[in-house]
């Protein structure tokens, strides 16, 4: 089926995810970690969360160039699949941290699986406002509302109730800062190779949340305009009666 | 009548609950041995054996052997009617009572022991003799002017490991049949003596029987590796004395003067710690080894995108495989399973000694059992929650931490001899083999008072040697000494961790070795399974010198008593006076006719004073020059171990000698 077909301009988007990804953590062995006398394998846990966390800056910029031209196929279960196939394609370099660092088995899909839904979230919207004018502005803000500035407003909080945070899942913290992928991410990490409070019940929320956000969007999208999806978006108006 | 009913059964009822406790219905009953015939010694490794019957009923539970707040545990199954014996070690400390009981949450039978627990520089004599009573005189002897002696009653089978018969400082065998004694025995007896140790031989009224098997035509002194067997009149105890006295081994000295350090071997060996993480360290071989292939799935993913026309799914299956592939490298590599890496220093003299630590990192979350391999002993380090099975050789951890296993082991295997001669100019010649089947790096030779840095040898390579010995380590400290030695060896930080525990712990009574470290694979068994771990060692050889009458400077160690103070003394090489003084042995050997003996030392202040005994006036000498001529050696040496004794306050460097023979 051409449901997992992925076009040329997608692929190298991939490739150069890979690429980048690859020789920043080949950078950080050569010059960090292996330089260090001694087993440390401290180095390579906080490795781990640290490649979670860029892995996710750089996939959400991957994703604001992809492209999501479809034709004949069924849209959302090509999002994704390629938001999934996208994520998914940086397990051997996750494999490698722990190779290396002889760190015990943890289940590396639950970060990924939240980086692939923030993915389906950002391709839906570049897919809905694809017709619309000052599309790129409104993406950009959109990205940078809910992982930078809300990463600003937990620092600002953290400060204003006085918190005293012990790890990244505290109890302490608002869900709705959870909703934030990068927070999540590296809390995820983190409670995978450190310490754990509040077990997956953060990524739980995280899904529920993005998830029913999707399906609202579609829901309005399709409401909104009135038209079949499987069509080619580009054409103006309905079904030729 | 009636009084005599009423006095009667009084006794009859106080008897009853006097002694031993007993449990109502206890078809299952636990008898223990502790000892030497009930008698320890503190600091050391005692034999224990406990035998369990069970009567009509069947029993599966466990053994407990409570040694103060350590817990040793062993699981136990038993037929109806059936009687099972365990024969073990275990290591006493302090003075506490011993409890031995059977159950498993609640307690079905349990006995006290009380063995007659003896502090650590009581000398342990052990006889090995159908009568043992006949030789309770021997509490009487005195050695070095130690007269701390307990006779003990060895078992006929001589059914001990290293560690248990260390803690005899000599043995005597008389009225026994040698011949009598199994394989095992012998060879028990046979390794003893090896190690340094003496055995007495009666060569009286039951020569006819003492003087078969292992010791037949036995009619003078022999040396068998270190030690020697001495037939003697074992009627006349001055003559036992004298005999002694003049036949003693550096092994038995050290025995004597030094308090077992068994409980701190245990502890310092946290000084591995790190020497057997490095085993875990990541290489730089495997990181270009994983960059390699990713650089192939990239390669392999771009080209994926030109060759589209030819198969449709080319890009994700390469995705796919390649996940595939790497899972499978990272299950290769250990990925689901424990690691452990094992530290270890061997000691290759007429047979193997090996000192363990195992680090192993676990992966499940409950607990796991850990089995070692080739060991005697072992014991939990640095940990809280476990069981330690010393039947199994095992170690039962009940939670998820880090865990620090030591172990010890002796392995009867003959590794080939390594000779070098060194001629009266101090020119050391000879060829020094590897032979081990692995490489050894930064390996190095120690002859007295000289380092000399030999490099990498390969498995089984040769390397001929030809080197005017300098004298380098002469007269320094504990700290020089080991920097001296790791920076012309150029070891590293993990290497000069071995080096110094085995230093400070490991006691060794000649002075001549070769040095060496290399890394193979070993295993353990963790949770029943066995698994290959990698180990890291130190190889102590060995190294036999031939020199023409010539004992260079150290290789003659002096056996320290440091006096009744109570408190260790940390330093091998040194030590501090504080207006007291020290007493040290020198055995010359036999076959050395000395004629002129040099005595080397440094100390910080004048207010020293270095006196030597001389055994035919029984008195004590001064020494005024560092040099000891024929007729004081003669005086010196007449009846026993070179004494000298050192007076004063300062630190000094405890004097070392070197001894011209004549040919």
């Amino acid at each position: 089926m051409d449901l997992f077909d992925i076009s040329k301009k997608n692929k190298i988007n991939i490739i150069a995810y890979l690429i980048i990804l690859s020789i920043t953590s080949i950078s950080y062995y050569l010059m960090v970690s292996l330089r260090v006398d001694g087993y440390n394998p401290s180095l390579y846990k906080y490795g781990y969360i640290y490649f979670n966390g860029f892995s996710m800056v750089l996939f959400t910029l991957i994703m604001l160039f992809w492209d999501v031209n479809y034709t004949n196929v069924n849209i959302y279960f090509k999002i994704i699949i390629e938001s999934l196939i996208s994520s998914l394609s940086a397990i051997p370099l996750i494999l490698i941290i722990f190779m290396l660092g002889q760190l015990n088995k943890v289940n590396i899909f639950v970060p990924l699986i939240i980086q692939s839904f923030w993915g389906v979230v950002i391709l839906t919207i570049k897919n809905i406002s694809n017709k619309y004018k000052n599309k790129n502005f409104f993406i950009g803000m959109f990205i940078f509302i809910t992982i930078i500035l809300s990463s600003v407003y937990l620092f600002f909080y953290t400060n204003y109730a006085n918190l005293v945070l012990t790890t990244i899942y505290d109890k302490d913290i608002p869900l709705v800062f959870f909703l934030n992928p990068l927070i999540n991410i590296v809390g995820i990490s983190y409670s995978q190779m450190i310490d754990n409070q509040m077990g997956y019940y953060p990524v739980i929320c995280y899904l529920v949340f993005w998830g029913m956000v999707v399906l609202i969007l579609n829901i309005l999208y399709l409401k909104l305009n009135k038209v079949y999806p499987i069509i080619d978006s580009s054409k103006e108006g309905g079904q030729n009666l | 009548m009636k009084r005599i009913g009423i006095i009667l059964s009084v006794f009859i009822f106080m008897f009853c609950i006097s002694g031993v406790s007993c449990y109502a219905d206890s078809d299952i009953s636990v008898n223990t041995k502790i000892g030497f015939d009930g008698k320890c010694k503190l600091g050391g490794i005692n034999p224990i054996k406990v035998t369990i019957e069970s009567k009509n009923t069947e029993y599966s539970g466990r053994l407990n052997v409570n040694v103060g707040d350590r817990v040793y545990t062993h699981k136990v199954d038993l037929e109806k009617n059936t009687k099972k014996s365990f024969e073990f070690a275990i290591p006493i400390f302090n003075e506490n009572d011993i409890e031995v009981d059977v159950g498993n949450d609640d307690v079905i039978d349990a006995t006290d022991v009380s063995p007659e627990i003896y502090s650590q520089d009581t000398i342990f004599v052990g006889i090995l003799s159908d009568k043992y009573e006949d030789y309770y005189y021997m509490n009487d002897i005195n050695i070095l002017d130690k007269d701390n002696v307990q006779v003990v009653k060895l078992d006929n089978t001589l059914n001990y490991t290293t560690a248990e018969i260390y803690n005899i400082d000599f043995i005597v065998l008389d009225n026994f049949s040698t011949k009598d004694l199994t394989e095992k025995g012998e060879n028990t007896l046979k390794n003893y003596i090896k190690r340094g140790n003496i055995v007495l031989v009666g060569n009286g009224k039951y020569a006819y029987k003492n003087l078969t098997g292992v010791f037949k035509n036995l009619d003078n002194k022999t040396n068998i590796g270190d030690g020697r067997v001495l037939p003697v009149d074992l009627e006349n105890k001055n003559i036992v004395n004298g005999t002694l006295q003049k036949n003693i081994t550096p092994a038995l000295m050290t025995k004597i003067n030094n308090t077992s350090n068994f409980e701190s071997r245990i502890n310092q060996i946290k000084k591995l710690y790190n020497s057997c993480d490095n085993i875990l360290k990541p290489k730089y071989s495997s990181l270009y080894f994983l960059i390699a292939i990713l650089v192939i799935y990239i390669f392999l993913l771009t080209l994926s995108i030109f060759i589209k026309k030819y198969h449709k799914y080319s890009f994700l299956s390469v995705v796919v495989g390649f996940c595939v592939v790497f899972y499978g490298l990272a299950l290769w590599g250990g990925f689901e399973s424990t690691k452990g890496a094992l530290a270890s220093i061997k000691v290759y003299k007429d047979g193997l000694y090996t000192y363990n630590l195992a680090n192993i990192y676990p992966y499940k979350k409950d607990g796991i059992d850990i089995t070692t391999f080739n060991s005697e002993f072992l014991d939990a380090v640095d940990s809280e929650k476990y069981e330690v099975d010393l039947i199994d050789k095992k170690i039962e951890y009940t939670d998820k931490e880090n865990y620090h296993i030591y172990s010890h082991g002796f392995k009867d295997i003959q590794s080939e001899d390594i000779t070098i001669s060194l001629s009266k100019d101090d020119i050391l010649n000879g060829d020094i083999k590897n032979t081990l089947s692995n490489k050894m790096i930064n390996s190095f030779l120690i002859v007295g008072d000289t380092v000399i840095n030999i490099g990498d040898i390969d498995g089984k390579e040769v390397v001929n040697i030809n080197y005017k010995i300098d004298h380098n380590l002469r007269n320094t400290g504990d700290y020089n000494y080991i920097e001296k030695i790791c920076k012309d060896a150029e070891l590293n930080n993990y290497q000069r961790d071995m080096l110094e525990y085995y230093f400070y712990n490991i006691n060794d009574f000649d002075n001549v070795k070769l040095i060496g470290f290399s890394s193979e694979n070993n295993k353990l068994k963790i949770d029943e399974k066995d698994q290959k771990i990698k180990e890291s060692s130190m190889n102590v050889f060995d190294v036999k010198l031939k020199s023409n009458n010539y004992a260079p400077c150290e290789t003659i160690k002096p056996v320290v008593y440091y006096g009744q103070n109570k408190e260790k003394v940390n330093e091998k090489r040194e030590y501090i006076l504080q207006n007291n003084s020290i007493t040290l042995y020198y055995k010359i050997p036999d076959n050395l006719k000395a004629y002129n003996i040099d005595i080397f030392t440094k100390a910080d202040t004048d207010d020293l004073y270095l006196e030597y005994f001389n055994q035919v006036t029984n008195s004590w000498e001064a020494l005024n020059d560092l040099n000891l001529k024929e007729e004081q050696i003669y005086e010196g040496t007449s009846k026993g171990p070179l004494t000298l004794r050192l007076t004063g306050s300062g630190r000094v460097i405890l004097p070392q000698i070197s001894v011209n023979g004549l040919d």
